[in-house]
């Protein structure tokens, strides 16, 4: 009776003990869910409504969120309602294997409005301040950049005297050898004249002083026909004037023959006028050829270097954000022998003892979720699932893969997977988007190439991003169709506003252009090398109008040089003809006159008789 | 005693529920264990840094290391988290402490039993019931 009467009342305890755990059994749990959740994830966990069926091994989980440890106001993982199914058989091996999981409504790196210690369940933010704290997760990664400033100049340089210009210039025209030689031979003949001209009128000068003293030729005549002539007159006054006549005369004629000269000369400088006007309509009829060579893949990078960067980067942190949020893959749980990751709340070490069996890895085998959130600035609600994740990814012979649909704004798929089995963190990640909404975008720069697309302008292609360790590798195809490319801006030493214009008509039949890029470098310096189609377009359309401008630029130099032909060399042709003409008569008539006078005088000296 | 056990023990390890389950079938003050395993719950893990040290000594003892790893190559092993410093640290405490603590706590309650049993009247019979001491 002893022994009843103290045993009766203790397993009285023990029975009562035993249904307070099973009523409080899922506060209990709870608890420990919670406590096994932070160790695993060193976050702080909170749950708002927790349920347990045990006879089945499923938990019912409301308002799930785990909290960033950086940042007590922003959970890293949020989920309206979380439900899981564990393998009960497992438990007894102190092993926690969820089969199924699902989570709906997950939010990633949603903003708090209290902090750790203070949060209200059921108090949920705004889905604007929602999806701006999305976009704003901080990244541990650095960006995809590149010299923006060295990509304008390698392109301006490739113009330098490159860009032909439409109108004839008339610095342009001065170096013609038509003009050059018809402004030599209009010079040289000015002079020419000036001194036929200057030593005609000496001549004349003296012809006239001459016959000033003398008389007239009718005087001449009459007193030679008419009458005796004075015997005081004439002989001895006319014999210096004569011989003053005959030197006139033997300039006139000296005169005469530098004019047969000139005139030879002058037939020989029209006639190579003629030739070089000739041999210059020749070579302007002559096709000419001025090909720009502009680098297509400078043209490529200039335009494209921006957008590619920015949807790079929006690929790699969203991949990058998702890759830090995913507990298993920020921290494990720490091996045997090391503090539990300086959890204040786990307490002592574990050490290794050879043979003793570790701590059993938590595995979720298959978690189905939905939820939303932001890609490249547009919202988009997602739905996937994932596979093998554990917290212990060293043990498992599979890696956490995961499969994702988007769409909304976005429609995309995106899959990929977690690999930590070999203790290095390899990640993958594809991204497929059959038809991406891009809509208007500018291209280049403001300064020297503003390119922009139409508001329908979509892209479809793939997104490959591969992390191991800190090393980044991977590619991106892009496809981007209704471009509409208007060029807005065009820089001064690439033809400006004149060329841009004409760039638009010759673009406004691309619509469509395609890029390849390749990812390189680290987590803290990442780079992409890329080759589009976009440039060779830009940089044959810009060749074709250069070439365009080179013609329309010939056939102005074919009419200037017409123009300078018809208004300057042949009156030159004609003027140097009519004033030899004019010199010649001159020098004819004062020659003709001075060989009358001197026959006169001669014939006048003749009448008289011989004085003995 | 076996209050202070309970208490001090982590309880992510299965070794303080089972003692406690053992300690309640056992003829010992309920009372007394009860509220020895709440304050104890409490001061273990001041008591942390200590337990650490001498649960690490222990367990890379190299004299002990044939003890350890007959004890791993058992299933429970994972559940009493023997591997764990501060488990066999408490638990090593506690064995060396318990034996000097027994007659500690013994003469510290034959002292103060008079002066209980006058403040509270209880009878001479029901005071010497073993439990009181034993708790």
């Amino acid at each position: 009776m002893y022994r009843l009467a103290y045993l009766i009342p203790r397993l009285i305890l023990l029975g009562l003990a035993f249904i307070a755990a099973s009523i409080a059994g899922d506060t209990i749990a709870e608890r420990l869910v919670t406590a096994h959740l932070e160790s695993s994830t060193g976050m702080d966990v909170e749950i708002g409504r927790f349920r347990t069926r045990a006879s089945n091994g499923k938990v019912f989980v409301n308002d799930l969120a785990l909290v960033d440890p950086a940042r007590p106001l922003t959970n890293v993982f949020q989920a309206d309602l979380a439900f899981f199914e564990i393998d009960l058989s497992a438990v007894s091996n102190r092993q926690l294997v969820i089969e199924n999981a699902r989570a709906n409504q997950v939010r990633l790196g949603v903003p708090r409005t209290s902090a750790i210690n203070n949060f209200a369940y059921g108090q949920q933010p705004s889905a604007e301040a929602d999806t701006d704290a999305i976009a704003s997760i901080a990244l541990p990664t650095g960006r995809f950049s590149a010299n923006p400033e060295e990509i304008r100049m390698a392109w301006l340089d490739q113009f330098k005297n490159a860009i032909s210009p439409v109108v004839a210039e008339p610095e342009k025209l001065e170096t013609n050898h038509l003009y050059r030689l018809a402004s030599d031979t209009n010079k040289k003949w000015n002079r020419d004249f000036q001194q036929q001209n200057g030593q005609l009128k000496v001549v004349s000068s003296s012809f006239a002083k001459l016959t000033g003293g003398l008389p007239s030729e009718e005087e001449i005549q009459r007193n030679g026909i008419g009458g005796p002539p004075n015997p005081l007159r004439g002989h001895t006054d006319n014999e210096p004037q004569e011989s003053e006549l005959d030197k006139i005369i033997e300039t006139l004629e000296l005169l005469q023959r530098q004019q047969e000269l000139l005139e030879r000369q002058a037939v020989a400088d029209i006639a190579r006028l003629e030739a070089v006007y000739q041999s210059e309509s020749e070579h302007q009829d002559q096709p000419q050829s001025n090909e720009l060579k502009v680098s297509s893949e400078t043209l490529s990078q200039l335009l494209l270097v921006d957008l590619h960067q920015r949807i790079a980067n929006e690929a790699m942190s969203w991949f990058v954000g998702v890759r830090s949020n995913i507990p298993v893959c920020s921290q494990g749980m720490p091996s045997v022998g090391e503090t539990e990751s300086g959890d204040s709340r786990v307490r002592g070490e574990l050490v290794e003892i050879p043979g003793a069996p570790r701590n059993r890895p938590t595995l979720i085998k298959k978690l189905t979720f939905d939820g939303a959130g932001r890609f490249n600035q547009r919202h988009v609600n997602f739905a996937g699932e994932a596979f093998d994740i554990t917290d212990q990814p060293e043990t498992s012979d599979r890696p956490t893969t995961f499969k994702l649909r988007a769409q909304g704004d976005h429609h995309f798929v995106l899959q990929g997977s977690i690999d930590r089995r070999a203790g290095v963190c390899s990640d993958s990640v594809t991204i497929d988007f059959p038809a991406f909404p891009l809509g208007p975008q500018s291209l280049g720069t403001e300064s020297e190439m503003l390119v922009t697309t139409g508001a329908r302008t979509t892209t479809h292609g793939a997104i490959h991003l591969k992390i191991d360790g800190q090393s980044v590798s991977g590619n991106m195809r892009l496809d981007f169709s209704d471009v509409a490319l208007v060029v807005e801006r065009l820089h001064d030493v690439a033809g400006g506003r004149e060329v841009a214009l004409r760039l638009n008509q010759s673009l406004s039949t691309l619509r469509q252009f395609e890029s390849n890029a390749v990812f390189g470098g680290t987590l803290d310096q990442p780079h992409l090398k890329f080759e589009s189609n976009l440039g060779e377009a830009f940089a044959n359309a810009m060749a074709q109008i250069n070439q365009g401008r080179v013609n329309e630029g010939q056939v102005a130099t074919r009419d200037e040089v017409d123009q300078f032909y018809k208004n300057q060399v042949q009156p030159l042709q004609t003027n140097i003809k009519m004033e030899l003409d004019s010199i010649s008569h001159s020098i004819d008539s004062q020659i003709e006159l001075a060989q009358k006078m001197r026959s006169s005088l001669r014939a006048a000296k003749s009448h008289w008789p011989e004085i003995r | 005693m076996m209050g202070i056990l309970v208490g001090v023990i982590p309880k992510f390890s299965l070794l303080p529920w089972v003692i406690g389950i053992i300690a309640m079938l056992l003829p010992l003050n309920l009372v007394a264990l009860a509220v020895t395993i709440v304050i104890f719950s409490f001061a273990g893990p001041l008591l942390d840094p200590w337990f650490h040290q001498v649960g690490y000594s222990v367990l890379i003892d190299p004299a002990l290391q044939e003890f350890w790893q007959s004890m791993a190559q058992s299933e429970t092993f994972i559940w009493l988290q023997l591997d764990n410093t501060v488990v066999t640290g408490s638990v090593v405490a506690w064995l060396i402490a318990s034996l000097p603590g027994y007659f500690i706590c013994k003469a510290f309650v034959l002292t103060l039993r008079p002066t209980w049993n006058r403040i509270f009247g209880v009878s001479a019979g029901v005071a010497n019931h073993p439990t009181v001491m034993s708790s």
